[in-house]
């Protein structure tokens, strides 16, 4: 019984029940309930593994409300690994309980097949251009409008090889690069490349992350099977991401994977793009002058899980023509986490609310930031609360500032 | 007790969505910070006064027992249920109802979280100066029902030196408010320094009008450190004999700072006893000369070393030793009693060298952390729940520390309260006539004993 969590009873036990990660919870800060805050589910963990609680529905609620941002695990003094915790028990509740049909197939059967999604997204984006969703009910629509206007191409088809050259590195290209940012996936190739780098980029299975964080660690871990397969023969000593998300389950396949020696080696070469743009390629912006007033926004998994803080930060600061701005709470979560805004849209909507208030107090006209599924929320966030600003990545921001002649 | 019937009646109060009887939600409240806990009949979560005055008619009509819970930070196990208790969730009070620049008060409701109240006077210039370290954490109402104190109050004073009036919610759900807006007040007993400490036991405070001072232009932070714990409490006397009040003066005992040191190389020297952290504040020439000041007299008294910092961020890496030994204890035990014996400030060594030896004798890891300018220290007792042998020297050991403190002159509890942790020692500080004269308040104020039952008295 309980074998997913039961490796983590030290854990729970270690809690001293302070309450500090009250403190820090977005969730916990608009619902005011123990049961959505660290605190209260390491203590209903613990029950149930001391056999006085069971996997009810009600303990299925509490262990869906965590945002999975880690600011918890970041400011608790006895280190207790709450992210972790209600994963294992999320995936307690699928291997007892199953999942949910609408996880069911957007987890096996979506996302598990990049052409399928391809195609759902296509028809989505055509479905939209015949106004077909002004059909759906308000609540539906509500979050269909939080995914942007998807793009005519997606990244696979707009891709180009870069130029052969001695330095290598491997680039994993998310599924949201792919389907909704191909820009982005496009100016890290182009960065990349105007720093001297052939890019070696094959066409990835989604990271695993939605499986993972839902409790699916079966297909979780085929997936994570597959690419560290597919990444394996390449004589590359980094593999890049332009997504915080993928980059943390990526770095979390050793573990996913218990160890297994090329799932390390893999895990191990994982890093970010701007990260890797600061510290290993060197950061030589372009002459272009951006104009843009600019402040950037912490993605949870690529600072808490990947710790890239400083770098995006110093692109930022180093752009010809750019005022940077620090928001407050910079590092708080936007409320999008995957797919928490979907399945919690009111909450998310709160929570969202005071990242946009932090961000308009800041004045600037463009927010940065690692990690597509963040830039979805926040963009949404602008439209929704009337914030004048565009949403980009670092890398993008730093792609601008080549003018035609710099690299070419 | 059947409890379908006022259960019902809570339901038809408060709806359904406020009235939580799951085992799951259950779980979720029946704890604080201390190591007790235990599982209530059901949470209430009450929207306003009227809902709480409707609970307590209830209550009172089925003899139900209540409890008053904040944040569920205290260290007691003041809100921790007893017996089917019913618990009263009031961190949704959270409003901050009005900041008075005019007559420098601020009226909030029970359940806002201190260091919002901190951050809304101080963007005014104002300033709320009772800073428990749990400040971003537990609620107004938590703080007066305990008194609660910390680092700033030598110079300040303590919760209830800025409590100026009270909206209680009577046992019998009647609403009465006490005192008012202004400094100056005698009119008939003072009940709001009789709510002020209650522990939740005499009644629900639901509003509460709050003295506020101009904030303070400036600060100067220094750390002294000293071979032994008599240099330093030598020292600590030295400043304040020279008619310098520090806002603050915290104590780290050797075992803390090892502790700290081990986990995050501040600094700190192994072989030191004692490690005092000070500032000032104040107008910006008077606290630069009151610091340079204050190491003078440390080293006259024998300091080793004394670092000032020049910067805020030189004051942050000094704090960042202090701020950590919470973290660094935790890592280190399964289960803490974070004690909070007092004694008069000439007592000082005398205590933690008592303490010591307490430690030595059972056998456990005692360190000791204390606000030295009032004599307020904490013994964090560490110990594994799951080792019974350790558990009844603990109890034994706590036996002890008590009536060191109470035989120095001193008290049970500076500012974490009786709660369930200190009740039977409530005779020892009292005498049998001080206990009756308790017992009679509460009678009077809570006959049927439906208000946080078993705490503070047993
Ligand atoms: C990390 C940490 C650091 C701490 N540092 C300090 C410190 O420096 N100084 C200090 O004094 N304490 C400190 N404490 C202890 C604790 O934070 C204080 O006792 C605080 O005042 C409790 O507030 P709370 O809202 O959490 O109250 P709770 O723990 O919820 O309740 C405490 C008591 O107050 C009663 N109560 C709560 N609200 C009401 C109300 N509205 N009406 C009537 N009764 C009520 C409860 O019944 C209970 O008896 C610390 C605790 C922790 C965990």
């Amino acid at each position: 019984m309980n074998e997913l969590i039961n490796s983590y009873q030290d854990g729970v036990e270690r809690c001293l029940r302070c309450g500090i990660c009250l403190s820090v919870c977005p969730i916990y800060s608009e619902e005011r309930h123990e049961g959505t805050v660290a605190r209260g589910k390491v203590h209903l963990i613990r029950k149930l593994l001391e056999g006085k609680l069971q996997l009810t529905p009600r303990l299925r609620q509490y262990m869906d409300l965590c945002l999975g941002c880690q600011a918890c695990v970041e400011n608790c003094p006895s280190q207790v690994p709450t992210d972790k915790i209600v994963c294992a028990a999320r995936a307690q509740f699928v291997k007892e309980k199953g999942l949910p049909l609408v996880y069911y197939l957007a987890l096996r059967w979506g996302l598990k097949n990049p052409a399928l999604m391809s195609a759902l997204f296509t028809s989505l984006g055509l479905a939209r251009n015949m106004a077909l969703t002004k059909l759906l009910p308000q609540t539906l629509k509500d979050k269909e409008e939080i995914l942007p206007p998807l793009p005519a191409q997606t990244f696979w088809q707009q891709y180009k090889k870069t130029k052969p050259s001695r330095r290598k590195v491997a680039y994993f290209v998310g599924c949201l690069t792919n389907l909704v940012y191909p820009q982005v996936g496009l100016a890290t190739l182009h960065v990349l490349e105007a720093a001297g780098y052939e890019v070696i980029a094959p066409q990835a299975f989604c990271c695993g992350l939605p499986h993972y964080s839902s409790g699916d660690l079966e297909t979780a871990r085929e997936l994570a099977g597959k690419n560290v397969a597919l990444f394996d023969a390449l004589d590359v000593d980094a593999i890049l991401t332009d997504c915080g998300s993928c980059g943390s389950a990526l770095q979390e396949y050793v573990r996913w994977l218990d160890n297994d020696p090329r799932a390390r080696k893999f895990s191990e070469k994982i890093r970010d793009v701007s990260e890797f743009i600061v510290n290993t390629a060197g950061l030589k912006p372009g002459m272009r002058s951006l104009g843009r007033t600019v402040t950037y926004h912490d993605s949870c998994h690529l600072n808490r899980s990947m710790g890239v803080v400083k770098e995006p930060r110093a692109i930022l600061r180093a752009l010809p023509g750019v005022q940077y701005e620090e928001a407050i709470e910079a590092n708080r979560c936007c409320g999008g986490a995957g797919t928490f805004n979907l399945r919690h849209g009111d909450l998310s909507m709160k929570i969202l609310g005071r990242k946009m208030e932090n961000i308009k107090a800041t004045g600037a006209d463009t927010i940065a930031v690692g990690c597509p599924s963040c830039r979805m929320q926040l963009s949404y966030g602008a439209k929704k609360n009337n914030v004048p600003v565009d949403v980009l990545h670092p890398v993008e921001l730093l792609a601008m500032t080549f003018s035609g002649s710099d690299h070419e | 007790m059947d409890t379908a019937k006022p259960l019902q009646e809570l339901k038809n109060l408060l709806g359904e969505d406020r009235v939580l009887t799951k085992i799951e939600d259950r779980a979720c409240y029946s704890y604080d910070a201390s190591p007790y806990i235990s599982e209530p009949q059901a949470v209430l979560i009450p929207r306003d006064t009227r809902d709480i005055s409707g609970i307590l008619k209830i209550a009172s009509k089925y003899k139900m027992p209540v409890i008053p819970r904040g944040a569920g930070t205290g260290l007691s196990g003041g809100c921790v249920p007893v017996d089917g208790v019913f618990v009263l969730d009031m961190s949704k009070l959270n409003k901050i109802i009005e900041i008075d620049t005019k007559n420098l008060v601020a009226v909030v409701q029970a359940g806002v979280v201190l260091a919002d109240l901190h951050r809304a006077v101080e963007s005014l210039g104002l300033f709320y100066p009772p800073d428990p370290q749990s400040m971003n954490i537990c609620t107004i109402g938590g703080n007066i029902a305990t008194n609660a104190g910390g680092p700033r109050c030598f110079k300040y004073g303590v919760t209830k030196d800025y409590v100026l009036g009270l909206e209680v919610v009577l046992a019998d759900g009647r609403i009465i408010r006490t005192g008012g807006k202004t400094i100056k007040n005698v009119s008939g007993y003072d009940l709001t320094r009789l709510f002020t400490g209650s522990e939740g036991t005499l009644g629900v405070i639901t509003e509460v009008i709050l003295r506020l001072i101009p904030l303070p232009r400036a600060k100067r932070t220094a750390l002294a450190l000293f071979n032994t714990l008599e240099d330093g409490a030598a020292a600590v006397s030295g400043i304040i004999e020279r008619r310098i009040v520090p806002t603050t003066l915290e104590l780290m005992d050797q075992d803390n700072m090892i502790l700290i040191e081990k986990a995050k190389g501040v600094g700190f020297p192994m072989d030191a006893e004692a490690g005092i952290l000070i500032e000032v504040d104040g107008k910006p020439r008077e606290v630069a000369e009151d610091i340079n000041l204050i190491a003078e007299i440390c080293k006259e008294f024998g300091a080793r070393e004394v670092r000032i910092a020049q910067t805020p961020e030189e004051a942050a890496a000094l704090w960042a030793g202090r701020k950590a030994s919470f973290g660094c204890l935790a890592q280190s035990t399964p289960s803490v009693f974070i004690e909070d014996a007092t004694v008069p400030r000439s007592q000082l060594v005398t205590a933690i060298r008592e303490f010591k030896a307490l430690a030595k004798k059972y056998n456990l890891r005692i360190p000791i952390l204390g606000h030295a300018g009032d004599g307020n220290l904490h013994p964090d007792i560490c110990f594994d729940e799951k080792k019974p042998d350790e558990v009844a020297r603990v109890e034994q050991c706590i036996d002890e520390m008590f009536s060191i403190a109470l035989k120095l002159g001193g008290t049970l509890s500076g500012e974490h309260g009786i709660g369930i942790a200190k009740r039977k020692y409530v005779p020892w500080e009292f005498g049998e006539a001080g206990a009756d004269v308790l017992r009679s308040i509460k009678n009077a104020l809570d006959p049927l004993h439906i208000l946080n039952p078993g705490k503070v008295l047993l």
